[in-house]
């Protein structure tokens, strides 16, 4: 899968264009469940846990982020279906745009949520690390989505989802996520500093 | 409400919230959160902050009504 292809589910003969067949689709989830499976085991033999990464309070803000996530993607699915029953299932409305972007978008109030409540980042320091590795690949997916997009000057094409668009919608999400992390960092900066005053 | 008895009970052992979050394997936003009375602390960490506190649990977390 290259950044910015297209992937055509109707015009299966369209030139130019990676044609994603069955045999793609069954490669593309077994490669993500072996991707799950791998990690799951090296995390069991690294000793890599939740529990021992967060602690109480941690775990149960991180438990309740998630309440936020399902419910923004309810919202937005039911939001999506609405819109496309009044308006048709085309351009941004299609399909593709509107379950995958659904999906991107719910993962926000998750991540919001852990942050300014202090439970994005475990107890071990590597905030800093994090936010380089985040920012540069935001960075990446916002370079390769934007250069995509304006080249082909096509984000929306009904029975094709372009990949350039969940690139941007991934480089976004992540500087918003650095951004957070340093608003968070300044309140308690702040905090900390009134506290000293009294 | 605040925990101002936990708050000076640390002052007096000369600790900062990160040393005393580390000496009861907790993050110091939890430990600041428990002074400030934002959080409930279950009873295993209540007990392992009135161990590296020299404290009892009436002294730090009995509340009076």
């Amino acid at each position: 899968m290259l950044a910015g292809d297209t992937y055509n589910f109707i015009n299966l003969n369209t030139e130019r264009e990676i044609i994603m067949d069955h045999a793609f689709i069954i490669g593309f989830a077994a490669a993500i469940v072996a991707a799950i499976v791998f990690y799951s085991v090296y995390a069991r033999r690294k000793g890599i846990s939740e529990g021992k990464e967060f602690d109480e309070r941690q775990l149960i803000v991180r438990g309740k982020s998630f309440k936020a996530s399902y419910i923004t993607l309810a919202v937005l699915l039911i939001a999506y279906l609405l819109a496309g029953s009044s308006f048709g299932y085309t351009g941004i409305l299609d399909p593709f745009y509107g379950v995958i972007l659904s999906l991107l978008f719910s993962v926000f109030p998750m991540i919001a949520v852990r942050i300014f409540n202090d439970s994005y980042f475990g107890r071990g320091d590597h905030s800093k690390r994090n936010l380089i590795t985040i920012g540069l690949l935001s960075l990446f997916n916002l370079g390769t989505g934007l250069y995509r997009i304006i080249s082909t000057g096509e984000p929306f094409k009904t029975g094709e989802m372009n990949v350039s668009l969940v690139s941007l919608v991934v480089g976004v999400m992540g500087i918003a996520v650095i951004a957070m992390v340093l608003i968070r960092n300044l309140m308690l900066k702040k905090a900390e500093e009134s506290e000293d005053d009294e | 409400m605040k925990n101002l008895r936990l708050k000076s009970a640390r002052a007096a052992m000369d600790m900062s919230q990160q040393e005393l979050a580390d000496a009861v394997g907790v993050s110091r936003q939890t430990v600041s959160a428990i002074e400030k009375g934002d959080y409930n602390p279950t009873i295993n960490l209540c007990i392992a902050i009135c161990r590296v506190l020299g404290k009892t649990l009436d002294e730090l977390f009995w509340e009076e009504q």
